[in-house]
């Protein structure tokens, strides 16, 4: 038997079918916790707020066009969520920690060398949990929801010259750590 | 060559986000300089290698705990099915205050003539209801001696709900549409 689409499965949500939101989270679980695992770099926090993700969907699915695929919709609440919850807990300081951003230095190594081997996905998971809550937020909607500059800027409701700013430091910073780790 | 491309704008070439004119400039740059090739290269792998990164597994399903969750909220009631059901609301006390079915086949022009009659006749009756109202506040003997001023004939009223409906639907479907273009990216 075929399975429904999501799109069934939202309008039948929607008619007061929770079960057939359980099958959405089914589907898109891993994706979400992924989404998590990657802004927070912590197992148990990032399952909880994977769960959190999904709640807020939930609640949130008014504002939904299902006309439009779910998944990346529901990742990006996933990184709303994350970002809220850092900025929550990050202190101020740490965001505006600029010194983090110095020029790197001109080395010898490649420092994206180090990035080969079976260790490479463990070292830039670290380094980007290092990372300031709005500079992972930048990485995790470019490089993994490949989200164009004018989106994240929509998204973060920041200008765009600090979607470029933040994109650049944040892999300046990333390539620099992976080199000290090396 | 001296002047070599700035990395802030070969991040923003493998991102696609240059404008057309400064990408061919770009390209043109690159086929005579090879440190900003050699840039471009190393920038490229840093690019593959944060892109690559393995997805982990989920260790647990999260959807019993999810649906538990969900069981505490209130039920989701789309705003659809409010509309439905204050609209045959709407319908029915028309019904019931009489504005009667064939009223309602009449056609569209003999209905808003005697709306705007109706209408007329609600204003001056309220007006007059007023006066008559302030009036009665300067001899003011008891509690008794206030009546309501008569608003006239049921289908008044039903003109009044069906106004408020009217302003409630086209209300309703501005705010969702305001919040589905803010939320929704």
């Amino acid at each position: 038997m075929r399975e429904p689409a999501d799109r069934d499965l939202v309008l039948r949500t929607r008619r007061g079918e929770v079960q057939a939101f359980g099958e959405l989270v089914r589907r898109y679980q891993s994706a979400v916790f992924n989404v998590c695992y990657r802004m927070l770099g912590e197992r148990m926090e990032a399952e909880d707020l994977a769960q959190e993700t999904f709640i807020r969907a939930y609640r949130r699915l008014a504002t939904y066009d299902a006309d439009r695929p779910f998944g990346p919709w529901v990742r990006r609440v996933a990184t709303r969520v994350c970002l809220n919850h850092l900025d929550r807990r990050t202190p101020p300081s740490q965001e505006l920690d600029e010194d983090r951003d110095r020029p790197l230095v001109a080395a010898g190594n490649d420092p994206e060398n180090v990035l080969a081997g079976a260790q490479a996905s463990a070292g830039l998971r670290r380094a980007i949990t290092q990372l300031p809550p709005r500079y992972r937020a930048v990485i995790e909607l470019r490089h993994y929801q490949e989200m164009s500059y004018a989106e994240i800027a929509e998204l973060l409701e920041i200008p765009l010259s600090d979607v470029k700013s933040h994109l650049y430091r944040a892999r300046k910073i990333l390539a620099r750590s992976l080199m000290e780790s090396d | 060559m001296t002047d070599h491309l700035d990395d802030s704008l070969l991040h923003a070439y493998l991102d696609g986000a240059l404008a057309p004119d400064e990408r061919v400039g770009l390209e043109e740059h690159l086929n005579s300089c090879p440190a900003c090739t050699e840039d471009l290269a190393r920038a490229r792998r840093l690019f593959l290698a944060i892109g690559g990164m393995s997805e982990e597994s989920l260790g647990r399903d999260l959807t019993p705990a999810v649906l538990q969750a969900l069981s505490r909220l209130p039920r989701w009631v789309p705003s659809l099915a409010i509309g439905e059901l204050l609209g045959a609301l709407g319908i029915g006390a028309a019904l019931i205050l009489g504005l009667g079915t064939s009223e309602i086949v009449d056609g569209l022009s003999a209905s808003s003539e005697r709306i705007a009659t109706q209408l007329e006749v609600a204003s001056r009756q309220l007006t007059s209801g007023w006066a008559e109202a302030l009036e009665r506040s300067r001899s003011f003997w008891s509690l008794s001696e206030i009546r309501l001023p008569d608003l006239g004939s049921a289908g008044i009223w039903a003109t009044i709900a069906i106004a408020a409906l009217i302003l409630w639907f086209v209300g309703n479907g501005l705010v969702l549409g305001q919040v589905r273009r803010k939320v929704w990216r």
